[in-house]
């Protein structure tokens, strides 16, 4: 778990530490150095003590020599008063025992003097007894015990000097130690905070010019799948986890937008490559067609044929031949090539005269081609399908009173309309959505047998010709047949 | 970074510890204080325990036994070279500043009889350490017997030698001063070879002055009596010195030396064959019993007037015996 998670926690962090370092070392040295101060103070204030308590011994001493020898009252007040003074300085050492040398030599001075009072009392006593061999020795034992404790008192003082020369020599060893400790103290914690505020501001700054890279790739289209990483756990970490987050999802929309696009495209090729499939075949259906037959030897043949029914003044014969060539040589020029309406229709004009040799008085054909929808361009072969159909399927069975009316005209809009109508068994919706879904889908229809594939042809060239989507409408003609509206841009035949 | 910090780190600890050492070496009040501890306050006058080895192992001991027993121990030292007025001031001065009891070890007790009855007579129990008994109320003795002494001594000789031999004894019990402790030791080693007919003292001298110790009589042993086979010397600090006069003159063993003491020093002596063999006191049992008798008495309970911390002989062999 990370302690420090927020900028400001960084920023506080890098201008406490240092600070609080050298605070706590600061604070520390005036401690020691004003406990140093005061330890020396406190032993020289000892001393100065011990050397005034030896003052007033040596006063109380000489006064009571001076007593003993002139019995003079001003020195006997002297003695007394010292005597006072000493004893109430004696009260301020330190009588109880301890294990440490300076109290029991403080307790040692405080028993001399003790004894030193009581001794120079009783001399006073003895003096004033005039009793001259007691207070002589009285006197000698004041000057013994006064000696004692100037030597207890000297002892003590030389003690407490060693211990402050002791002190001295550390301190003053140790001063220059600290003075550089100090020195080095400093420098290593601006080192210290250098280094500390180089490295949070690269925690800080470092991330966001990275995330300012990233994003930069991003607005120029470049997607990795690498992660940003930012190992950490403040606002620039959120905001890293957030771009990372965001930078997901713009991915995956990318993705999926690219992956329908893909599939289109390859929707798209495999349509053009059916498109192309049924060129193909259509083609290969022609080539097998044209291949079965030499055209030249048919026609050769055909006109052959007429010229033995003009022999033989055979003229329904005849014509019927040349019908039928007209029809077959309008049916070999090349598919591709645009025709006019007009020849459209002189060659369905054939097809329905061998239509109505074929079946006599069944078929009532009417065309009415409105000027000037016969210069009108259309593909090769796109109406009589349309019409064959009608005779194969819509009026087969019928044994008279069919009827096929073709009228072409142009309109306002300068649009081709073609309609086709008979008034055969017509034909069903979902034959007409079948035809529909097959020409859109590129696919065969699934009962050809009922026919509709020539329809699904036509639709589909009629499109590519028009490259317009509704170029043909099926529908159901009243009271019954079936009607075929084709809709095509006017394009007139040059 | 954490290099730095560790740098600083060891930095501020290290300033830490000398301010510390400083702050230490300041520990004394500002102002004279009163400790509370109830404890005895026991003087001990002893010869001077930085000049001797025994004496300043048994003041080791005393104030081990004075801090363990809660008590704390003052010490009034004197030198061979202080005159007997200056050891009756020491004297004077315990009596006046008045502590709880008395751990007396002087040369002779003979010429302080005075001073030690204003002690006593003051209320202040004495406990005689390692010199002549005192027999007075509230006073009790420890010391080792140095007719016993005398006895391990002549011990000593009679095991590690078994042909008649010329004996030279240099005393220095009680400093010099005793003449009935060196007496008694005479007396004790007598008693162990006086069935020893071919043992026999030849040469006996007093070290009074410890200054110059033992130089003084290498000119009496090797140069005036030659024959002298074996030294003994009744202090540690005289038979070191003995030792390393003979090693320094090539004489090892010229005469064969019978000492005092069991440090380090002397230890290594004996192991290689310079000193035959030493008498030891115990300085730490004896130093132990003087305080715990002084307290004893201080109490008013009940203890021993007389009490021997013993003594043993060390040979070679034991050393080597410890070091394997």
């Amino acid at each position: 778990m990370r302690l420090i998670r927020t900028i400001r926690e960084k920023l506080m962090i890098t201008a406490l530490v240092p600070v609080m370092l050298l605070a706590t070392t600061a604070f520390f040295t005036v401690f020691t150095i004003t406990s140093a101060v005061q330890g020396v103070q406190g032993l020289f204030i000892k001393n100065y003590y011990m050397q005034e308590l030896l003052t007033e011994v040596n006063y109380v001493k000489t006064s009571l020599s001076s007593y003993m020898a002139t019995k003079n009252s001003d020195d006997l007040r002297k003695v007394i008063h010292y005597s006072r003074s000493l004893s109430e300085r004696a009260a301020q050492l330190d009588k109880e025992v301890s294990t440490d040398q300076e109290s029991l030599l403080e307790r040692n001075i405080a028993s001399l003097i003790g004894e030193f009072i009581s001794a120079s009392n009783n001399a006073v006593q003895a003096k004033r007894g005039r009793n001259l061999s007691e207070y002589t020795q009285r006197i000698q034992r004041v000057e013994e015990l006064a000696d004692l404790i100037q030597e207890r008192s000297n002892l003590l003082i030389l003690d407490r000097m060693k211990i402050q020369l002791s002190a001295f020599s550390v301190f003053s060893k140790n001063v220059s130690l600290i003075r550089n400790l100090s020195l080095a103290m400093i420098f290593v914690a601006l080192l210290f905070s250098i280094t500390v505020i180089y490295y949070f501001t690269e925690k800080v700054s470092g991330p966001i010019i990275h995330l300012g890279t990233e994003a930069n790739r991003i607005a120029s289209g470049i997607f990795d799948q690498r992660e940003l990483l930012v190992e950490a756990d403040d606002e620039i970490g959120a905001a890293a986890r957030a771009f990372n987050l965001m930078k997901k999802s713009i991915q995956q929309s990318f993705d999926e937008i690219r992956k329908k696009a893909e599939i289109e495209r390859a929707l798209m090729e495999q349509q053009v490559k059916n498109l192309e499939m049924t060129s193909l075949l259509k083609n290969a259906e022609l080539s097998a067609l044209q291949a079965r037959i030499n055209p030249h030897f048919l026609f050769n043949t055909l006109n052959t044929g007429i010229q033995l029914a003009v022999v033989e003044d055979a003229d329904r014969t005849r014509r019927y031949l040349e019908q039928l060539t007209k029809l077959m040589r309008y049916s070999f020029r090349d598919l591709d090539v645009p025709v006019a309406l007009a020849e459209e229709m002189d060659s369905l004009r054939s097809y329905l005269y061998l239509m109505s040799i074929r079946f006599p008085d069944v078929f009532d054909f009417s065309m009415q081609i409105i000027s000037p929808a016969e210069q009108a361009i259309i593909p090769k072969m796109t109406i009589q399908p349309l019409v064959e159909n009608a005779i194969r399927h819509g009026l087969k069975d019928m044994t008279g009173g069919a009827s096929l009316t073709i009228q072409a005209y142009i309109d306002e809009t300068n649009r081709l309309w073609i309609h086709i109508e008979d008034n055969g068994c017509g034909i069903s919706q979902n034959r007409i959505a079948e035809i529909f879904y097959a020409a859109d889908s590129g696919t065969t229809l699934a009962q050809s047998g009922e026919g509709g594939m020539g329809m699904v042809n036509v639709i589909q060239r009629l499109r590519l010709f028009s490259g317009q989507r509704d170029v043909l409408r099926i529908e159901q003609a009243e009271p019954s047949g079936t009607r075929i509206i084709i809709s095509l841009p006017y394009k007139e035949n040059t | 970074m954490w290099g730095l910090a560790c740098i600083l780190i060891s930095l501020l600890l290290w300033q830490l510890l000398v301010l510390r050492t400083i702050q230490g070496s300041l520990s004394v009040e500002s102002e004279p204080t009163k400790t509370k501890t109830p404890i005895f306050h026991i003087a001990a006058l002893l010869y001077s325990p930085e000049r001797d080895q025994f004496f300043e192992r048994a003041y080791s001991s005393m104030k081990k036994a004075a801090l363990s027993n809660g008590s704390a121990l003052q010490l009034f030292e004197y030198s061979k070279a202080q005159s007997i007025e200056e050891i009756r001031k020491l004297l004077h001065l315990v009596r006046d500043i008045g502590p709880d009891g008395l751990i007396l070890s002087l040369p002779s007790t003979t010429p302080f009889e005075q001073e030690i009855g204003e002690i006593i007579e003051k209320g202040i129990p004495i406990v005689s350490y390692e010199t002549d008994p005192i027999s007075i109320k509230h006073t009790a003795h420890i010391g080792t017997n140095p007719f016993e002494l005398g006895k391990l001594t002549g011990l000593a000789i009679i095991n590690r030698f078994t042909s008649p031999q010329h004996l030279g004894i240099l005393l220095s019990f009680g400093g010099g001063y005793n003449t009935t402790q060196n007496a008694s030791f005479i007396q004790g080693l007598n008693h162990s070879i006086r069935e020893k007919p071919g043992f026999t003292v030849s040469l006996v001298r007093t070290v009074t002055d410890p200054q110059i110790g033992v130089e003084k009589f290498l000119k009496d042993i090797i140069k005036i009596e030659p024959s002298l086979d074996i030294i003994i010397c009744t202090s540690a600090r005289d038979t070191e010195a003995m030792a390393q006069a003979l090693v320094d003159l090539d004489r090892v063993g010229k005469p064969a030396i019978i000492g005092f003491g069991d440090e380090p020093a002397i230890q290594s002596l004996i192991k290689e064959g310079v000193i035959n063999a030493t008498i030891n006191r115990n300085p730490e049992i004896g130093g132990k019993l003087a305080v715990e008798s002084l307290l004893a008495l201080i109490q008013n309970i009940r203890t021993n007037a007389f009490q021997d911390p013993g003594a043993t002989i060390l040979y070679p062999e034991a050393i080597r015996r410890t070091e394997k």
